[in-house]
């Protein structure tokens, strides 16, 4: 698409506003990491607790993502080519996997078997919650294989083995390379397992220094470090994402590919996809239903946990309006727009996307006590830490939705007698409506689900869903999180199950 | 060469992308209720030059005047898009998707929900053989009924000029060639001024009133069809707009007879300079005759093509050159035949 003429004002003003908020914490660390000097920055660097952080947040991220790398395609393969029954129920079970926050499988891990914490437990918890970023795309890109390139190359003497290693996966993995970025990028932020598994990751050192008194330039400059891995990522991934091109070259026959399997074959693929089920969803499922039998008498009617699922709706409907709201603009802009502002605002959404939430937590904390103390732990500026956070995501989803009208549509529209706002109302919103009310309702289950936010910013005396766990969690009191936890994985694999089945649905239709 | 009947002036258009010239000195006056193709080669900026006239790019030289009005001026949009009653009918149709085929076609017209609005609607849908799918969602309609839905939109508001980026091209060929005649028919029912940018050269030449050849980023020559076909203004227009037969050959001194391969004296359509000249054949201006027929030439059969209702003969001469002859089917000669080749009518000189 060719760069089009000058975004409206009235357009441009609030993507720049949401730009900036999005690039308010990493503004804000800076300035308070260079609040002793420069000195004191190389100093804190220069530690040799910190060069045993890193390796120890950059170790973990590598073995889970080779991990998930292996689960992840292992299970697209099962859901998609192996010719297995049943792949759709299938991929709704994969994808459970990600619907269970980590902190909540993090505990379910450590309660059952208490000897995991540390490095072990981190890294199963971890592979397990996030293969799913690998299978996702993986699953998509193997669906349009042409199934004839596995047919040429066998035609060209190929063996089964050697046809999927060199055509299938050939073809699949610039989104292997993509998923598996996501991973680390996911890995390095995560605050839940790495707190759950008490392993001194980037993220829970960072929560540290935070709770142990005020250091908060320590704080600051260790969340810098991780912002900057992060960061590396996050260009990595984009690049990725501009790198996998479309796999099928013309246009075939809309044949899906399958595998032949020999039945022992078959059998071991089923009992492997029956293991990690099990223990992606199985274990906090099972660990869920046994702390509630623990304690029948508490149940799941009481009071408390009606009022925290009410408060967790309550942000997550407030946070998801808000962000729709900021990202909007943003979306439109970058998607209608490739002028040099636009760009601009839209990578500084992608900067976000490289801020753990317990990074972005703790800039507004410090923040917010230093400009608006009277709004420190009320809801505006939890509201506000959460828009920052989902900002990223809601922004791409939106913008690919907006992309859903192509630029002939509206040029058209034009053609017609439509001006650029007429053609905005009329024709690019009611087409990409179904996207943003996807992103909304993303937005607002993210928000129910999410931690460290919640837990630093949170008004006094409240508890959500979240913080309910965590607080029970932390000091072993299973028997009072089962409720909690059960309600939890409840709301966030219900959503993901009926979006999984309609869009494979969707898929197979198209 | 700017008539007052001209619905729509290009002068002296010129655009680039970065350091790339797409478009220069691009001329073109389209009359008021006539179709008029642009043609050329894929990538030499036939779009470019649809979106300027629409308002969606802005030229960096000339100007566009659309009934009597300037439109575009040299490096700014006088009239924006929306208010110059230009409609557009893209290559894919781009029909609204979140719209029905009645909401679609009504989009352009003033009031969308009163009487006269329907009564417009039924009347276009009708014009382009698609009565009563009003209540359709586009989703539903063939490639076909999708492109005859958007040009009923394009005309429902009855604009000054109608678009047509490519319509056809993402159609199968049988279907092609009907939605097409389907197209023209309701064009010229009502009296529309048309620009329609095709690298179709065939669709071009049998559809359209006048024919603008676009190349190497400017406007070669604009005329009518047979015209454009007959009396190309170079080799290079010759070459584009259908099948050539090009021998080396040298213009007598009198400029109105040719010497080459084909004939010592091939009648010139028009005065040459003397001197070296390629000249210019259409392959269906010659024909196969019984050896040592006056002004034949002998030549060797080097390949033959079956269409069925006719074919092609490529001969080479005892000169070396190649060339194909249009023959009816039940005559096509074997492999290594030796026939006789006579050149029929006039022939174009280009020096060079």
């Amino acid at each position: 698409m060719s760069p089009r003429s000058r975004v409206p004002v009235a357009l441009l003003v609030p993507a720049i506003v949401g730009a900036l908020i999005a690039l308010l914490p990493i503004v804000y660390l800076l300035d308070v990491a260079f609040d002793r000097g420069f000195a004191a920055v190389v100093d804190e660097l220069w530690r040799m607790r910190t060069l045993r952080l890193v390796t120890r947040s950059v170790g973990l991220t590598l073995a889970v993502t080779l991990a998930a790398v292996v689960i992840g395609t292992f299970t697209a393969w099962a859901v998609v080519l192996s010719g297995l029954r049943a792949g759709t129920f299938l991929l709704v079970l994969f994808s459970l996997s990600l619907a269970i926050p980590s902190y909540l499988s993090g505990f379910a891990w450590i309660s059952w078997l208490p000897g995991l914490s540390g490095f072990p437990g981190a890294f199963i918890v971890l592979s397990l919650v996030t293969y799913p970023f690998v299978m996702l795309p993986v699953a998509a890109a193997m669906r349009s294989i042409d199934p004839v390139q596995d047919e040429v190359a066998r035609s060209l003497g190929r063996g089964p083995v050697s046809a999927f290693f060199s055509v299938t996966l050939g073809n699949v993995r610039g989104a292997i390379t993509g998923g598996a970025l996501l991973v680390a990028l996911y890995v390095l932020s995560d605050f839940g397992a790495v707190a759950a598994m008490r392993y001194e990751a980037f993220t829970w050192v960072i929560y540290g220094a935070y709770r142990a008194g005020f250091n908060p330039s320590r704080a600051a400059i260790l969340s810098l470090v991780l912002v900057a891995l992060a960061l590396i990522l996050t260009w990595g991934e984009l690049r990725a994402r501009g790198a996998s091109a479309p796999s099928r070259l013309g246009s075939g026959l809309a044949r899906r590919s399958r595998h032949h399997l020999s039945p022992g074959f078959s059998a071991l693929s089923m009992v492997v996809s029956a293991v990690v089920v099990a223990l992606g969803v199985g274990v906090p499922v099972v660990s869920a239903v046994t702390w509630l039998m623990r304690d029948s008498e508490r149940g799941l009617a009481s009071s408390r946990l009606v009022s925290s699922i009410v408060t967790s709706f309550q942000i997550g409907i407030f946070a998801s309006l808000a962000t729709v709201l900021i990202a909007l603009p943003i979306a439109i802009a970058a998607a209608r727009y490739g002028t040099s502002t636009t760009r601009w605002v839209e990578r500084s959404t992608y900067v976000a996307h490289a801020l753990p939430g317990i990074v972005i937590a703790i800039a507004v904390v410090y923040l917010g006590i230093r400009t608006v103390p009277s709004l420190y732990q009320h809801l505006p500026m939890l509201i506000f830490a959460q828009v920052i956070v989902f900002l990223p995501l809601a922004t791409a989803s939106m913008r690919s939705a907006v992309e859903q009208s192509t630029a002939s549509v509206e040029e058209v529209a034009r053609g017609l007698g439509a001006n650029t706002w007429a053609t905005l109302v009329r024709v690019t919103l009611p087409i990409a409506m179904p996207g943003i009310l996807a992103a909304a309702a993303m937005t607002m289950l993210s928000s129910v689900k999410e931690l460290p936010t919640t837990l630093l910013l949170r008004p006094t005396g409240v508890e959500t869903l979240a913080t309910s766990i965590w607080t029970y969690s932390s000091v072993s009191d299973y028997a009072a999180v089962g409720p909690y936890a059960i309600s939890l994985i409840l709301l966030s694999a219900v959503p993901v199950a009926v979006l999984t089945v309609t869009t494979s649905r969707v898929l197979r239709a198209s | 060469m700017m008539g007052v009947n001209d619905a729509l002036v290009l002068n002296g258009i010129g655009h680039r992308f970065g350091d790339r010239v797409v478009l220069h000195d691009v001329d073109l006056a389209v009359p008021a209720g006539s179709i008029t193709a642009i043609i050329g080669p894929s990538g030499e900026g036939k779009t470019t030059l649809l979106r300027i006239i629409g308002g969606f790019e802005t030229p960096h030289v000339g100007t566009v005047t659309i009934g009597g009005r300037l439109v575009s001026a040299a490096g700014r949009i006088v009239v924006p898009a929306e208010e110059r009653g230009v409609s557009l009918v893209p290559q894919e149709g781009s029909l609204f998707p979140h719209l029905s085929v009645a909401g679609n076609v009504a989009f352009g017209l003033r009031q969308r929900r009163s009487p006269s609005t329907r009564r417009r609607v039924a009347e276009v849908l009708e014009m382009v053989g698609l009565g009563g799918f009003e209540k359709r969602r586009p989703q539903e309609l063939s490639g076909g009924m999708q492109q005859r839905v958007a040009l009923a939109r394009a005309l429902a508001p009855n604009p000054q000029v109608v678009l047509l980026d490519e319509p056809f091209a993402a159609l199968d060929l049988g279907l092609r060639e009907q939605v097409r005649d389907e197209t023209v028919r309701a064009l010229r029912a009502v009296g529309a001024t048309v620009v329609w940018v095709t690298h179709d050269q065939q669709e071009a030449l049998a559809t359209a009133d006048r024919v603008a050849v676009l190349l190497g980023g400017t406007i070669n020559q604009v005329d009518e069809p047979t015209t454009i076909y007959r009396r190309p203004v170079s080799r290079k227009v010759a070459e584009f707009v259908g099948d050539v037969v090009v021998v080396q050959g040298r213009v007598e001194p009198s400029g109105e007879a040719i010497a080459c391969a084909f004939g010592d004296r091939l009648p010139l359509d028009a005065r040459a300079e003397a001197g070296e000249a390629h000249v210019i054949i259409r392959p269906e201006q010659l024909e196969i005759v019984e050896r040592g027929s006056a002004s034949s030439r002998d030549a060797v059969v080097v390949g033959t093509k079956f269409f069925g209702h006719d074919g092609i003969v490529e001969v080479r001469l005892n000169s070396g050159d190649e060339a194909m002859v249009r023959v009816q089917a039940d005559h096509l000669p074997n492999v290594d035949d030796v026939v006789a080749v006579r050149v029929n009518g006039t022939v174009r000189a280009f020096a060079g």
